[in-house]
Order: C-alpha cells, then sequence, then structure tokens
C-alpha cells in the first residue's frame, strides 16, 4: 500500500483531495480532512504533493 | 335488534318481563366481556364474570376482550369457565387457524378473541403493534462491501464495524445458514496469535433519539465454534450526533474485565446502557438471553456489539444470522426485511455500484474531458447518501473503460474522488492519453470485467 499523495483538479481547492493505491491494486481516494487521513498526518507523515 | 327495544315506546303501562330479557340478551350478544386471563405461558385460563355455558358452540362470532399473564412461546390455548382447552388461532397467511409464534402474545397487552365455536381468534396481530427492530442488515444479507481479511474499526458487511484486538480477521456469507434463517456472517479468527474480535452497529440518530431515557433490549442469535464465552453489549454514544469519527472504536482496553466506560470501553461521550455475557454450546446455534437497559437522556447515538469475551484461537469462527433490538425490555425476532428493502436502507450508509457484465450490474456514466487525460464523471447515486460521501475505493480500475471522441475505448489508469452531492458524486478518470478537453465522454465496464465496484465512503457510522 502506497502512502496518501495529493490530487489537484480544477474543480476543487488545492490539497483537499488524497489518493493511494492498496495492496490488492483498489484505488482509494478521499478528502484529506478525513479522521483516518488527519490521525496519519497527525503521526508526522505527510502526503506527497500532487503531480503538476 | 335496535335497542332500546321497548321502553322508548312503551312509557305507560306495564313492559312484560319478558322484553326486559330480549333487551340483556341484546346486550349480551353485541356486546364483549373483558377478561384478565390467569394460567401460564401457551396455556391460559379466562374466568368471565358471565360463565360460557353450555359449550363453545353457543358463542361462535363472540368476542372477549383479554389480557395475557405471560409472552406466550409457541402455540396456545385458552380454557374459558372450565368447558376446556380452546385453541388460539390468528389469522395469517390465507388461514384463519394458524398457530401462535412465540411473542404473538405480550404478557398484560389488551386483545380481542373471537370464538369460532371450537377455538379462538386473535383478530388483530401483535405483531402490528410490537416495537420495530432498531438494527439494520440483522442477518447480513446486503453484503456490498465484500472484503476479505478485515482489520480493526473495518466495516466487513454494510452497517456492520469489525474491532478486533490486535489484527484481521476474514469475514464470509453464510447462506441458509439454519432454518428459518436466510443468510448469515461468519467471522473467522485467522491470526495465529489468540485475540479478540466483534462487531457493531451504530444506529442514525434520527432513528433512536425517541429512545432517550426508555429502555432497550437486544438479543444477537450466534454460533461459535468453540463454545467460549460472548459478551455484548448496548451503548449510549452522548457526543455529537452522528459523528463519532475515531471513536467509532468503542473499545479501550480489550483485556479489562470491567465493562466500563474508561475500563473496557472508552471514557468520553459514551455510556453503557447494559452488558451480558453466555456461552452457547460450541457449533450450535443460540439466541443469547436478552439484556435491557435505560438509553441516557442525552443519548445521540444508539450502539451494539457483539463480541468474544476471551481471546479466540486460531480459526475460531463467530457466526451471526440476527440481531434484535428495539424499546422495551423484551427484545423481538421479526421476518427479515425483503432484500432490496434493507439494500436500500443500507446504501443510505454504504452507496456501492458493483460492475460485473456477467450479471450486467452496473452502468454507464457520462462525463466530460477537461484535458487529454482527464475526464470528470458523474456517477449518480441509487439511494441518496445519508450524507455527502467524501471518498471512493475503487477496484478493477483496469477492466474499465472511459470512450474517446472517436468511438474508441481507453483504459484508466486511476478514478479519483473529486467532489459530492448526497444523490451524485463527480469523479475524475484518468487515462494515458487520448482525450479531448471539452468533449463528452463515458464510463463503462469492458467486457471481461467481472469483479469492477465503487465503493463510496463518508456516509457510514
Amino acid at each position: 500500500m502506497t502512502g496518501w499523495k495529493y490530487f489537484n483538479t480544477p474543480f476543487s481547492e488545492p490539497n483537499t483531495v488524497v489518493f493511494r493505491v492498496l495492496g490488492d491494486g483498489a484505488i482509494e481516494s478521499c478528502l484529506a480532512t478525513r479522521h483516518d487521513v488527519q490521525e496519519w498526518i497527525a503521526q508526522g507523515n505527510t502526503p506527497e504533493p500532487a503531480d503538476e | 335488534m335496535a335497542l332500546p327495544y321497548t321502553f322508548a315506546t312503551q312509557p305507560t303501562g306495564n313492559v312484560p318481563a319478558s322484553y326486559l330479557d330480549s333487551n340483556f340478551a341484546a346486550v349480551q350478544i353485541q356486546g364483549t366481556q373483558a377478561i384478565v386471563a390467569t394460567g401460564v405461558a401457551n396455556t391460559y385460563v379466562a374466568t368471565p364474570a358471565d360463565a360460557l355455558s353450555p359449550s363453545y358452540a353457543a358463542y361462535r362470532n363472540r368476542g372477549f376482550y383479554v389480557s395475557f399473564p405471560a409472552n406466550n412461546t409457541g402455540p396456545s390455548t385458552i380454557n374459558f369457565s372450565g368447558l376446556g382447552a380452546a385453541n388460539i388461532y390468528k389469522i395469517s397467511g390465507g388461514s384463519a387457524t394458524t398457530s401462535l409464534a412465540a411473542n404473538d402474545i405480550i404478557a398484560n397487552a389488551p386483545y380481542l378473541l373471537v370464538c369460532n365455536g371450537t377455538d379462538f381468534v386473535i383478530t388483530v396481530s401483535s405483531s402490528s403493534v410490537l416495537p420495530q427492530n432498531r438494527l439494520d442488515n440483522v442477518s447480513g444479507a446486503v453484503y456490498q462491501l465484500d472484503v476479505a481479511a478485515t482489520t480493526d474499526n473495518a466495516f466487513f458487511a454494510d452497517r456492520w464495524l469489525m474491532l478486533t484486538q490486535t489484527a484481521s480477521v476474514t469475514p464470509s456469507v453464510l447462506s441458509a445458514p439454519e432454518t428459518g434463517y436466510a443468510s448469515g456472517i461468519r467471522v473467522t479468527q485467522t491470526q495465529v496469535a489468540a485475540q479478540r474480535f466483534g462487531f457493531q452497529q451504530t444506529v442514525e440518530s434520527v432513528n433512536c433519539l425517541d429512545l432517550r431515557s426508555q429502555t432497550v433490549s437486544f438479543s444477537p442469535r450466534v454460533r461459535i465454534s468453540n463454545s467460549q464465552a460472548i459478551r455484548y453489549a448496548i451503548l449510549a454514544w452522548t457526543g455529537t450526533a452522528d459523528t463519532m469519527g475515531a471513536s467509532r472504536d468503542t473499545v479501550l482496553d480489550w483485556t479489562s474485565s470491567s465493562y466500563t466506560a474508561g475500563g473496557f470501553f472508552i471514557a468520553s461521550n459514551l455510556t453503557v446502557v447494559a452488558v451480558g455475557s453466555s456461552t452457547p454450546s460450541a457449533n450450535t446455534w443460540t439466541t443469547l438471553p436478552a439484556i435491557s437497559g435505560t438509553c441516557p437522556a442525552g443519548m445521540n447515538n444508539l450502539l451494539v456489539f457483539v463480541w468474544t469475551e476471551g481471546t479466540a484461537a486460531q480459526n475460531v469462527t463467530l457466526d451471526f444470522d440476527y440481531m434484535a433490538c428495539n424499546a422495551g425490555g423484551t427484545p423481538y425476532f421479526y421476518e427479515p426485511r425483503p432484500y432490496q428493502q434493507e439494500l436500500d436502507i443500507c446504501s443510505r450508509y454504504h452507496p456501492v455500484v458493483p460492475w460485473n457484465t456477467a450479471t450486467n450490474a452496473g452502468g454507464i456514466y457520462l462525463g466530460q474531458a477537461f484535458s487529454a487525460t482527464q475526464a470528470l464523471v458523474q456517477i449518480p447515486l441509487d439511494v441518496p447518501s445519508r450524507i455527502p460521501i467524501t471518498g471512493v475505493t475503487v477496484t478493477g480500475t483496469s477492466n474499465m473503460n472511459l470512450t474517446n471522441s472517436s468511438g474508441g475505448f481507453i483504459t484508466p489508469s486511476s478514478i479519483v474522488f473529486n467532489f459530492s452531492r448526497i444523490k451524485s458524486v463527480a469523479l475524475v478518470v484518468i487515462v494515458g492519453a487520448g482525450l479531448t478537453a471539452g468533449n463528452a465522454t463515458s464510463l463503462g465496464v469492458a467486457n471481461t470485467g467481472t469483479n469492477q465496484k465503487f465503493v463510496f465512503t463518508g456516509a457510514e457510522l
């Protein structure tokens, strides 16, 4: 499973959506405000920057 | 016979005594007697002030208001005035001689019994006045999430959250696990190291606020492979309604034998309404003894939780095929809701779009490219989600395809959540190349696809 990475689009504010690839290849994405993402950040992790 | 029979029309002169007899007979025929029955469950006794005589045949289609001293547990009889035990039937499935099921009679509730000349019929089914089950997907029939190994604090069947002590366990579906039950769920403790685990459901605030300061009861029907103690609890969340967040994991210390808030359970905003423990025989379906308690006045969400009291060894299985939780001190086991109704209810919390070409599941979703590599695609939800969903897990992306402006198909490399409302979700579909900004497109499933799905998240409880 990869770490969280930001994903930006023209339709939402920058750095509000994150995604990662799970062990089975599924792609999980969500708002960065979700509690488990926030817990992951609180543990000292930082999402990778979005692709330009 | 119209009443009064004689007095209004014969104000003067002597009234024949036979007219009075006729009046009293008319009152008796048109009226009913109120009776507090005695006896025990299933074998009741009625002693009306106006004793029935000489036989039940004389009372065909006559009604009696009766309350009973105890719930029934199955087919039941009542003995009026010593005339002998007469069956109590109900009208069901086109038959007026259907034997009673457990709890068709509730202690001290009023019923109208009508004599059919031999036996009695309860003309108002007790089931119409019983409290409803507050839980969803009580047998696990709706299994949209279809996950394999499930870690702590993760949903495994719709509406059911897995809680584990140390590592993942593996849920699976049971089909017709026992007579009278169409579906169930099995959870297998797959870890080498023994651990405790269990499953929990949170009732949405709008569906349980009426239970504040009220008695609630709970009884799970379970089967465990090795006869070890099962714990089960009714909990009340007193924090902000429907926002438990990380507190959804209600266990503070799996090793604690103090089943209190701050002991086994988390300390903040949680009230332990009732806790029970029972040890079923190995591999035997067992309805655990009911537990009940009074919900706190400040309750915002009601929860139930069932778990292994001690650690479970590797390959121990814990199954359930019904969960009864309702207002009052007696939990009732109802017929399951129709699958589609249950699916719709669950989809309020777990919107899932399965795609399977073999079963024609899924759909074709329209969108618009906004660059050569990305398109915004709208996914309508069959059932509005509880709140706007905030994420999605997409499986089988390689079996999906996006149309380009020349009618060709492009396989997405990724599909990512963007924004939502309660009736639809906007996803960004990413491809390597081949789209034309501004052109319409559609997302579908390739012919080879059998296991794609969107599991939307954020509306669960």
